[in-house]
């Protein structure tokens, strides 16, 4: 028996380490970049480290303390907010497209899609420098609206506008990629289930409500979230369209946080805010998992 | 045989490693940080200037890097920040001070003082070089002035004689007036008077002017601690150039604006402009068939005359291992003179700080003469630390105001309190 | 009253419609990019997609008065370099959790789904420390190594081998083969379509990030093509033709890589969404 066990817990020991082995670059890099530069972050954000000079003073809370007096980051919190605020459009809107690029009415599908995507695969900053353009006093938009004989509007300077058109050239560049993700998900769901609602009589509305959307549930989870994480991270069009006015409207967390930390010399408030950057998400994804029961299993 | 060439390669190691050791200790380097120049003067650098200084000082050697406008500071401070400052190092002005606050820049105050060319600089400039504490923290290079530009030919269609620019602020509001032009949807396409937008800075440069025009100041001016950015002749100059936009409507408001200077001149979608030279160079390069079209003229004014002066300074890291050298090299590049002045030049027609530069700047570039003479109305950033921070807030509240969200007097009312508030935090003693 | 047949066909041509509007949003905007590249600086129209008197001379600024080739090469070695080298450790760990057993692996699987949820820009200030201390500010390296760091890679390796059948290599084991010959020989080769979309996704996220190289590199020579492009913007000035040539240029090597794999592109992305 002693004999037979042996090279069994030999195997198995073997086994560990090749699997240590595997797994340690991976490790290493997630030890340094993720878990590393988190505590770090969380240490930063509570001392008034300034990126010029080396020294570090711990000030315990102090910058949260500032922070939650900060005007200038409600702003950036609120507009941050608006355009997580508007990511159920964006997916209402991808959806819709989906459904109809699902249609067996619908020819030229490729060609579709394959327009549809292309913004998606453009640059963020490439994006926004165009839209700078569309949006501009004499661009596209206006001439449009010039044309069928409504007012025009220096969409990026006006205080009500601009925080909308941004969000609004993102949510286009966005709707080609979460078109095909809901695409994929409506062909996974099996055609039995529609032709089973058919029989009972369902109109094609009560479908949606009862076959479609159930079935699109893991889809919803996981474009939800990923555009929701997305949403507090917006920065390149920012920085590209409106460097974050008029009067701070288009202002988001990660602009500040690069103002005050790379311009204004303040690292560890800087720092502060990324940590709150983090709860934000963190708190959004548990509630996304609360609200959308899933099954989705790891 | 194995055992030679063993040792042989042992000896060629120790040998190599000796020589560069002894050839380090022969060398000295300086690190050499300019902002701003373009191809021509980066040449000048590499092949004249830097050449020249290893010649008198043998054994030296001198690593040039040019920057760009858009990026110079964040090179420099992550430079700063992880310990491997440039020996010089350019800033622009108003941001000198700040760097200084860290303790980034070496004191010059002994060097300039024992300078001979101390005298030589207009004065003005070393009020803004001198910290709190009295203390000479970097030196002018080039000075930026905001010049009054305006088009000749638009001032002939719209009646108004080519050769006698505005003299005061009634003057420039009916010319502007009378020079602005819109289209169906009642948008600006030739503007009167064009404020410089952009950014908040942009913003500013534009406004200021107008404030120190009617005496207006951002701070006490004896003390540096107390806003005086609600006092009513800063109100009044802020209205004058709200009134511009929303009374007058002689432009179209446009934060971060997209409007390329130069060509807006060009296709004469604008009549008068206070900016910088760059874009006076720009038009001469790029439509030189229509140089006798630009006015270049003294700025406007009420109770003074006035005009937004920055520029460029240099500095000197207190990190660097050859301050001496460094300081050598500041002498040679400011008393070897065709350089400073061919270097104005080029990089966008800025000023000489040093006054006997003027006759040959001047002399190569009959245009600055102007500019020169307006120096004298030059103001600058307040010589402190914060000025950054207090102009921000300032220009905060005339965005306000431009927007009609607040009146002048509340906008900059709350302003001065919040600017107040900031300064009195700050002790300038503690820091050194 | 219409008949079936009508009704189906007017509803297509709605159908039709609405997708042609959504499309003509989507593709206008770089059509006119296109076109304004080749307008000449002084009559650029914000509105047109044809360019009155055409001119190379934006495309021939960009390239020559710019180090435009030294934007593109420095982009593609980060993208290519991080890409490849996080789909190599990527699969390795992925293999590891999905087909061997050792103590500790669920600890190690729940840090991973933790890492998962950490957005990019709490670590941004720390990792760019980490690299000014490593002496790697301002390199190619300090670009390309945060992207390695990548728990996406792992995570969909290991749920795309938990899909594989496991009688594969235990036929293998039997023969005597080692793990990572399993991994090799077996595990790979039939990993082909899900490595195809990752290496899609991270090339695309690599190739197009902003905010880390606008931090970390500062010297012209080292700019990938996103801040590359900044430098087409003067201060207080926007010379569109410029700006557009640039962009054009930018994006063009993008989209043509997009064409021709387009079907990686969408299959890889419908499986990273389904995989969750």
């Amino acid at each position: 028996m002693e004999a037979r066990q042996r090279p069994l817990l030999k195997r198995r020991t073997k086994e560990a380490l090749t699997c240590y082995l595997f797994l340690a670059p991976n490790m290493a890099l997630f030890v340094t970049f993720f878990l590393y530069a988190i505590v770090s972050a969380f240490y930063n954000s509570m001392t008034d480290w300034d990126f010029i000079n080396p020294t570090k003073n711990f000030i315990g809370l102090q910058n949260y303390i500032e922070l939650f007096g900060d005007r200038y980051f409600h702003i950036a919190m609120k507009n941050t907010l608006w355009v997580t605020a508007a990511v159920p459009i964006g997916l209402a809107l991808s959806l819709g497209i989906a459904l109809i690029m699902n249609s067996k009415l619908v020819k030229f599908k490729t060609l579709f899609r394959t327009g549809f995507y292309t913004p998606v695969v453009i640059s963020m900053v490439v994006w926004a420098l165009i839209w700078r353009g569309i949006y501009s006093i004499d661009g596209l938009l206006n001439e449009v609206l010039a044309f069928v004989g409504l007012p025009v509007v220096d969409w990026l300077g006006n205080l009500k506008f601009a925080l909308p058109a941004v969000i609004a050239m993102g949510t286009i560049k966005g709707l080609g990629y979460n078109m095909v993700l809901f695409l994929a998900g409506l062909q996974t769901i099996p055609p039995h289930l529609y032709e089973a609602a058919e029989i009972d009589g369902a109109n094609s509305w009560q479908q949606f409500w009862h076959v479609t959307l159930p079935g699109l549930q893991h889809t919803t989870f996981f474009i939800s979230v990923t555009a929701i994480i997305g949403s507090f991270q917006v920065f390149d069009q920012i920085y590209v369209m409106t460097g974050g006015g008029p009067l701070g409207r288009t202002e988001v967390l990660v602009s500040y946080l690069y103002y005050k930390g790379f311009l204004s010399w303040e690292m560890g408030y800087a720092n502060a805010i990324g940590v709150v950057i983090f709860m934000c998400v963190l708190i959004m994804t548990l509630i996304q998992r609360k609200l959308i029961p899933s099954g989705t299993e790891y | 045989m194995k055992k030679h060439s063993l040792a042989l390669f042992v000896v060629l190691m120790v040998s190599m490693l000796l020589a560069a050791s002894v050839s380090a200790a022969e060398t000295a380097k300086i690190r050499v940080w300019i902002r701003g120049v373009n191809d021509v003067a980066t040449r000048m650098f590499e092949e004249e200037v830097i050449p020249g200084f290893e010649k008198l000082h043998p054994g030296v050697e001198v690593e040039f890097r040019p920057l760009t406008f858009a990026n110079n500071y964040i090179e420099i401070d992550t430079a700063i920040a992880a310990g491997n400052p440039p020996d010089i190092m350019t800033l622009g002005r108003p941001s000198a001070l700040k760097y200084a606050d860290k303790g980034v820049l070496l004191d010059l105050t002994e060097f300039v003082k024992s300078w001979d060319r101390y005298d030589d600089f207009y004065e003005f400039t070393w009020t803004d070089s001198t910290d709190m504490n009295g203390r000479i923290v970097s030196l002018p290079v080039w000075l930026d002035e905001n010049a009054f530009i305006y088009n000749k030919r638009l001032f002939e269609e719209a009646g108004l004689d080519p050769n006698a620019p505005p003299e005061t602020w009634e003057d420039l509001a009916s010319y502007a007036q009378k020079m602005t032009k819109y289209d169906a949807q009642k948008r600006v396409t030739q503007a009167g008077f064009k404020l410089n937008w952009g950014d908040w800075m942009g913003l500013l440069q534009s406004v200021a002017p107008f404030v120190w025009q009617n005496g207006g100041t951002f701070l006490d001016e004896k003390t540096w601690k107390t806003a005086t950015v609600d006092q009513p002749e800063f109100v009044e100059g802020v209205q004058f150039a709200v009134d511009l936009l929303n009374k007058y409507k002689v432009d179209n408001y446009k934060p971060w604006g997209e409007a390329n200077a130069t060509q807006s001149w060009i296709k004469g979608q604008f009549a008068m402009q206070v900016n910088n030279t760059g874009v006076l160079r720009d038009i001469y390069g790029f439509a030189p068939d229509r140089i006798h079209e630009v006015g270049v003229a003294l700025p406007p004014g009420r109770k003074t005359r006035a005009t937004f002066v920055g520029g460029t300074d240099l500095g000197v890291a207190k990190a660097s291992k050859h301050p001496e050298l460094a300081l050598e090299f500041i002498k040679y590049l400011y008393t070897t003179d065709s350089y400073l002045v061919r270097l104005d030049q080029e990089i966008g027609w800025q000023l000489s700080p040093l006054k006997s530069h003027k006759e040959a700047s001047v002399k190569a570039l009959p245009v600055t003469e102007v500019l020169y003479d307006t120096l004298e109305y030059g103001k600058s950033f307040e010589p402190i630390p914060e000025n950054m921070d207090v102009r921000k807030r300032t220009a905060e509240a005339i965005e306000e105001t431009i927007y009609g969200l607040s009146t002048p007097e509340q906008a900059l009312k709350q302003a001065a309190k919040d600017i107040n508030k900031m300064l009195q935090k700050t002790d300038w003693t503690k820091k050194f | 009253m219409l008949t079936i047949k009508q009704a189906r066909l007017l509803k297509s041509i709605v159908l039709h419609l609405v997708l042609l509007c959504v499309l003509v949003v989507g593709i206008y905007p770089l059509l006119w990019m296109f076109s304004t590249a080749f307008k000449p600086e002084d009559s650029v129209s914000l509105v047109s997609i044809m360019p009155t008197n055409p001119t190379l001379a934006n495309i021939r600024k960009v390239l020559v008065d710019y180090p435009f080739w030294t934007f593109f090469s420095n982009s593609l070695m980060v993208s290519l370099g991080s890409t490849v080298v996080a789909i190599i450790l990527g699969t390795l760990g992925g293999y590891a959790l999905a087909r061997m057993r050792a103590p500790g692996l669920d600890v190690i699987f729940m840090v991973l789904l933790f890492t998962l949820m950490v957005p990019v820009h709490v670590r941004l200030i720390p990792i760019f420390m980490i690299m000014h201390k490593m002496g790697l500010g301002n390199t190619l390296l300090a670009l390309t190594i945060p992207h390695i760091a990548s728990p996406i890679s792992i995570f969909l390796s290991r749920q795309f081998f938990k899909t594989i059948p496991r009688d594969l290599d235990e036929a293998a084991i039997i023969d005597g083969c080692s793990w990572f010959m399993i991994f090799w020989r077996i595990i790979m080769p039939l990993s082909k379509p899900m490595i195809s979309a990752l290496f899609i996704v991270k090339f695309m996220g690599a190739w197009n990030d902003f905010i880390w190289p606008l931090m970390v590199t500062n010297t012209v020579s080292k700019y990938p093509l996103t801040v590359g492009l900044s430098l087409l913007r003067q201060q207080h000035s926007m010379n569109w033709g410029l700006n557009m040539a640039g962009a054009s240029l930018a994006s063009i090597p993008v989209i043509i890589v997009f064409l021709i794999f387009q079907r990686y592109f969408i299959s890889g992305l419908a499986m990273s969404g389904m995989k969750n």
